[in-house]
């Protein structure tokens, strides 16, 4: 028997610590975390050999202990530990424990004492007891013995054909417990997770589809869909799930070759399961007794049963993996020796690594709510203790001013460790990407190499959820328009592949999430252009490199010259702006004709607090996000417009100027020269709001004003200050947008020193106007 | 209580009985079901929020939540009056929390289903919609409020989107 590579051998290990202490039948958990180890293990024995065959009749035997069909549990309970020892020994080369082993495994499946020490391999054609065949096929058929609707018409087949492959589909309306919602809920949610390790799998193993370790992980997050649908009684999924399922247990023990065919064939599988899923999601939303919807699934299951037979040796699975003309197949590709080299590398770490983490799982799942719940608890212990800190005594007292400021510090500790609770790391974001990626460039006919780095890159949940859907535009432009078809790139002196590089890291107190490619880039004049035609500009307006670049973002604004069913019709980019500025980003564009395009979203940390200028008028204070604000200046000039808009010169612009006071109704104008303007980026350019003093900048937790305050324009939220009052947070946007409804009133002489500028050329009156200036 | 008077309102009076918080406003005496009050504090410092109606006051920090407040005698078009010490915030809660303020807070009443009636026919003026019924004790009658519609997002948000 060939040495075990490092990997099996710390799977082994991991397995043996797993059962250092006695089994518990009712411990579903446990017994289903053995099983993905064991079934990890069963493979890296030669096949047939009797460790092989103890592995395979352990995990079954586990199979049928979790279902509570093995005809014996107690003994079963004993008899997987001894496997499960025995298996380590025969990792060490001595395989003496194994028939004994496997004799009270099956014993345990079949409530009586074993006829013969072959125990049932995962092929049917070994000589088994007849109970053994009954418990097998239960435990390997989707649909289990208690359901007789579909096991009526087969029963007599598993014995004789594999059970699972020609027993017919037949499609059934999916009920569901409803007292079972919460089980459906936690089983949606954790399919999630696993549909994206599913995709990040089968990407690997399309680019090196001999590659066991990549196979295996592929078919540990199907084998665990499929477990928990079968207990939650979700028929179609957990069909769905067996059959691919199916197929991939095959190919890990060569008895198929997985082809781009096959590859295409789970792609789809997966957007039937997603689709599944999805449906049985929106149904939770709003229970009813009737049926879920579920998606007809009869033609991906025929296919994927086609895909088992047809392109297996036409004689079907039963063929022993062992037969030479099997074994043929994949020799080209010794597999064990191949993933053994692999598998001392960083796989074999991640492998460890993995079983490490699912031994001891260090995370759980927490309602967001909860935690935002604690967040505002913090923020108001933070509060509570400014407010201790600014006592009389506490200055006196330098015992207790030394126990406050110790207090202090635990509060910053704990409010730290509240806010990155909600901090997720953006790779599984980007490990979507793959996908799409992949699909994209196929439709596109370009080659992509996509390149990711910064995957640990933590981000505020909200973010990472709500950031989705900007990247997956972006990166769909990328290629569709960013990269050159192969042969352009080619003759361009290029690479064929073009590449696309996500990269996300943090820069002071934001993070940038970038989309690079090494495409055409952007035409500046071509945009120009476009943008004249489409009266977005005019032939007049000067551009900034930036602000040529920035006209993609704007509404119907399509730069490819051939629309495709991928992108080009122009909706995209200002929904991603959008989608952008409602999380508080900000998107900038470098270009460089000819080398590529590189867009990055400057994201905050989290959502929950910003950075913010507290600005007073009157007796009123305000919060201008920090992210909008460009600089803050006293005027010494300005200008009006019939009286009533007032502006003023920054760096040759004009810029209005709005008086927040006046707007909010908090206070009477005030003259701008007096006063300080604080210059802000909104939307559509920027505004000087006029305040009458900058009190300092500060961190503040965001709060909603809720449902009645929908209305309220130019405010997007509320913050409790140090003092425990509240400070409105400035959206300037929203402000501008105020402002150019508003009927400003006209302005009295006494606060107006200023002359009205020439309205054919403002520019020149402005100059004219500096006369005019009161200090 | 006569048959008779019942008769046009068939939803009321049946689940009405029961405890009231009482309050004045304006020598009015107003109640407001129990269940709905999550607890009375004194008046607190509010920040004005722009573009609302005159009777929303604004936000006050109720230990870390903001919630908004409304004044009721000017929800309710009597005149403004003095915050004094009698002034008194009363939290509700109407799927989200809200601060209402009334002149002084009474006490708590049990007031059964058969000391209330619905409301007798009245001016046009007078906004019958947010009255559930008058509950009469001994001499005096309490407007008990459906502050359910009173505080609605609608009601409130109704007038709030006058220009600044």
């Amino acid at each position: 028997m060939p040495k075990l590579n490092e990997a099996a051998a710390t799977n082994l290990d991991a397995l043996l610590q797993a059962v250092n202490s006695p089994l518990d039948p009712t411990d579903l958990g446990r017994l289903a975390q053995l099983h993905t180890m064991l079934q990890d293990v069963v493979g890296e024995f030669a096949a047939d050999s009797p460790p092989a065959k103890l592995g395979a009749g352990a995990v079954r035997l586990l199979e049928a202990l979790i279902l509570d069909e093995a005809a014996d549990a107690a003994s079963g309970m004993q008899a997987i530990p001894e496997a499960i020892i025995a298996l380590h020994k025969a990792g060490n080369d001595d395989i003496s424990a194994c028939d004994a082993a496997l004799a009270k495994v099956t014993g345990a499946m079949t409530g009586e004492v074993p006829t013969a020490a072959n125990a049932p391999a995962p092929q049917p054609q070994p000589v088994t007891p007849p109970a053994a065949t009954a418990a097998k096929s239960t435990a390997f058929t989707p649909e289990p013995v208690p359901e007789p609707r579909l096991e009526a018409p087969t029963p007599p087949a598993p014995a004789k054909a594999p059970a699972p492959a020609d027993e017919a589909y037949v499609a059934e309306p999916l009920i569901v417990d409803l007292n079972e919602q919460e089980h459906l809920q936690g089983f949606i949610d954790e399919s999630a997770e696993h549909m994206d390790a599913i995709e990040v799998a089968l990407l690997g193993v399309e680019q090196n589809p001999a590659d066991a370790d990549q196979i295996n992980e592929l078919f540990r997050p199907f084998h665990t869909i499929k477990g928990i649908a079968g207990f939650l009684n979700l028929r179609d999924i957990n069909r769905l799930t067996h059959e691919v399922e199916t197929i991939l247990d095959m190919a890990r023990k060569h008895e198929l070759k997985l082809t781009a065919g096959h590859i295409d064939l789970i792609f789809a599988a997966i957007d039937v399961l997603k689709d599944q899923i999805g449906r049985l999601a929106h149904f939770l939303t709003a229970p009813t007794d009737s049926p879920v919807p579920q998606p007809v699934i009869v033609d991906i299951m025929a296919r994927l049963r086609k895909a088992q037979r047809g392109e297996v040796n036409g004689g079907g699975r039963s063929t022993a993996a062992a037969d030479a003309p099997t074994a043929a197949g994949p020799a080209p590709n010794p597999p064990s020796a191949q993933t053994a080299g692999k598998a001392d590398s960083g796989a074999a770490k991640e492998e460890g690594g993995d079983n490490a983490a699912r031994g001891v799982d260090n995370s759980i799942r927490v309602d967001t709510r909860k935690l935002d719940a604690l967040v505002d608890a913090v923020g108001e212990l933070v509060i509570a203790q400014t407010m201790v800190n600014l006592s009389e005594r506490v200055r006196v007292d330098e015992k207790l001013s030394r126990d406050v400021s110790q207090v202090t510090k635990i509060v910053r500790d704990i409010q730290e460790t509240a806010l990155a609770m909600r901090m997720v790391p953006i790779g599984s974001t980007f490990q979507k990407m793959r996908r799409l990626v992949r699909d994209v460039a196929k439709k596109a006919g370009k080659e992509v190499d996509l390149q990711i780095n910064g995957e640990e890159t933590e981000l505020d949940k909200t973010v990472v959820q709500q950031i989705s859907d900007p990247l997956v535009h972006m990166v769909r432009n990328a290629i569709d328009h960013g990269l050159e078809p192969p042969n352009e790139r080619e003759s361009g002196g290029k690479a064929r592949a073009g590449k696309v590089r996500l990269n996300a890291f943090h820069q002071g107190d934001s993070i940038t999430i970038q989309i690079a490619d090494d495409g055409r880039g952007l035409d500046r004049d071509k945009l120009i252009k476009k943008a004249i035609e489409r009266g977005m500009i005019s032939p007049e307006d000067e551009l900034t490199d930036q602000q040529a670049y920035m006209l993609i973002m704007g509404a119907g604004f399509s730069t490819a010259e051939q629309i495709t069913d991928i992108s080009g019709r122009g909706v995209g980019m200002d929904v991603v702006r959008r989608n952008i500025e409602a999380l508080r980003g900000k998107i900038e564009i470098q270009s460089n004709k000819g080398s590529g395009t590189t867009f990055n979203i400057r994201l905050p940390l989290t959502l929950a607090i910003i950075d913010g200028m507290l600005v007073r008028l009157g007796d009123q204070r305000l919060i201008i996000p920090t992210i909008s604000i460009e600089q803050s200046l006293r005027p010494s000039q300005i200008s009006s417009v019939q009286r009533r808009g007032e502006m003023i010169k920054v760096r040759g612009e004009l810029v209005p100027l709005i008086q927040l006071g006046q707007i909010f109704g908090f206070a009477e104008r005030i003259d701008p020269c007096d006063a300080l303007v604080v210059i802000v980026q909104a939307e559509s350019g920027r505004i000087g709001v006029v305040v009458e003093e900058l009190i300092g900048q500060q961190q503040v937790v965001i709060k909603t004003l809720g449902d009645r305050f929908k209305s309220v324009q130019g405010i997007s939220g509320a913050a409790i200050l140090g003092d425990g009052r509240i400070g409105l947070i400035v959206e300037p946007s929203g402000l501008l947008k105020l402002h150019t409804q508003s009927n400003a009133p006209l302005l009295s002489d006494a606060n107006t020193p200023h002359e009205k500028p020439q309205p054919e050329d403002p520019q020149e009156s402005i100059v004219d106007m500096t006369l005019e200036t009161i200090v | 209580m006569t048959a008779v008077a019942t008769a046009p309102t068939i939803s009321s009076s049946a689940e009405l009985g029961g405890k009231y918080l009482t309050f004045n406003l304006d020598q009015e005496e107003y109640g407001v079901e129990i269940l709905k009050v999550r607890e009375i504090i004194g008046m607190m410092d509010i920040t004005s929020v722009p573009q609302m109606p005159a009777f929303i006051k604004g936000v006050i920090n109720l230990r870390g939540k903001v919630i908004p407040v409304v004044d009721l005698r000017l929800k309710f078009g009597l005149d403004q009056a003095e915050y004094n010490d009698q002034t008194c915030t009363i939290v509700v809660d109407v799927g989200a929390q809200i601060g209402v303020i009334v002149d002084t807070v009474q006490e708590v009443l049990d007031i059964a289903d058969e000391q209330i009636e619905p409301p007798p026919p009245m001016s046009g003026a007078v906004d019958t919609r947010f009255i559930l019924g008058m509950g009469k004790v001994k001499d005096d009658v309490k407007i008990l409020l459906d502050i359910d519609k009173v505080l609605a997002v609608e009601e409130l948000g109704q007038i709030g989107d006058s220009p600044a």
